[in-house]
């Protein structure tokens, strides 16, 4: 193995490595028909939903839900929505949880046969932006994101990562105003 | 050499996955900006309404014992003296949550290549629990502190000085992770610094 060969290998493990660890963020996204959420200015808070079903380190654990608070601020304030205590066009609230799943790897040749099969159980979060009109109550806009929380809820830095990847993600798909 | 590289991303993969999974992880979280120099005292602050929350353990008369010592002693080893509530600054409580998980069995890749029945992974259930301690600003009456352990039930239902050594171990190990230093000399001299 030359040296040019080693160290691509080397590479390649590293990347394997962060790509591991960094588990996929799947996001989707919800707009009322009829609604153009671009045309409300000012956001402001609904009572905040401390509780996470599923998980008791974070749930009403203040460091979590005040670093997802202001993340979901700065994501707003980036799309061009205004922050304000008073009267509000649109009111934010989240909804966090967490549940195991189980993941199977491997070839599945048939009903019977499985190639370098193996399977791994890993808690996956779910978060949940609902933006409501505050004059009608009505749902303008949803947005929701699913994560893998290996390692992620016992380091905080990488908690505090993953909330500011999962919530930039999440606010792509919010219409920007102009 | 496409053997090797195979053998060290299976490696590389497998090495990220079981640090993400050992047994019994601590951890905690810390309130950025808060400065526990000047923290000197605390107390037990209210109890939840129901800190333990699974009966096998509330009815384990050493547990919640075990508990409240360990915690103690750690916050002793940490330069913290217990004092009144209204002088405390910083009142403690803790939690221990309970529930159900489930966890392969098999070790990974021990039915490479499997044919039939060998091919279903064995998925079991079990009881997890997680001790949670948080530590509240007396003033403020914010969370500035969380750590917690996971550890099966099972193992805190064995015999008490059991359950006693393997509290003590994980409350140490909690507090291993609190922002204070164990050291009182060092301790003093930052909080002489501090005042």
């Amino acid at each position: 193995m030359t040296a040019v060969r080693l160290f691509a290998a080397g590479v390649a493990v590293a990347i394997a490595a962060i790509a591991a660890a960094c588990a996929p963020i799947t996001v989707t996204s919800f707009t009322e028909r009829g609604v153009d959420v671009a045309r409300y200015r000012t956001f402001g808070w609904d009572r905040t939903d401390t509780s996470v079903p599923g998980d008791p380190r974070l749930e009403n654990n203040e460091m979590f839900h005040r670093y997802l608070r202001d993340a979901i601020d700065r994501g707003l304030v980036s799309r061009g929505y205004e922050p304000t205590i008073v009267q509000p066009d649109v009111l934010v609230h989240y909804h966090t949880s967490s549940r195991q799943k189980i993941y199977t790897s491997g070839e599945q040749r048939s009903a019977e046969r499985c190639r370098d099969c193996s399977v791994q159980v890993y808690d996956e979060g779910t978060l949940l932006i609902d933006l409501t009109d505050a004059r009608t109550g009505a749902l303008v806009w949803r947005g929701t994101a699913e994560s893998g929380l290996a390692g992620v809820v016992d380091n905080q830095s990488r908690m505090e990562e993953t909330i500011e990847r999962v919530v930039a993600r999440m606010f792509v798909n919010l219409p920007r105003r102009s | 050499m496409r053997r090797a590289f195979e053998f060290l991303l299976v490696g590389s993969v497998a090495a990220t996955l079981t640090g993400c999974l050992t047994l019994m992880p601590v951890s905690s979280h810390v309130q950025r900006g808060v400065d526990f120099a000047h923290y000197t005292t605390y107390d037990w602050g209210p109890a939840d309404a129901r800190p333990v929350t699974d009966e096998r353990l509330r009815e384990n008369p050493y547990f919640v014992d075990d508990v409240h010592g360990a915690i103690d002693t750690e916050l002793n080893r940490h330069a913290l003296v217990r004092a009144a509530t209204e002088r405390a600054d910083l009142l403690v409580h803790y939690h221990a949550a309970i529930a159900e998980r489930v966890e392969v069995a098999s070790r990974p890749g021990s039915y490479r290549d499997c044919l039939g029945d060998n091919c279903q992974p064995q998925v079991n259930t079990y009881d997890a629990g997680t001790l949670v301690i948080d530590i509240v600003d007396a003033s403020t009456r914010e969370l500035v502190w969380r750590g917690w352990a996971e550890h099966r039930l099972e193992d805190m239902l064995d015999d008490p000085v059991q359950v006693r050594r393997r509290v003590q171990d994980a409350v140490r190990r909690i507090f291993d992770t609190f922002p204070l230093a164990v050291n009182p000399t060092s301790r003093r001299t930052a909080l002489e610094g501090t005042r």
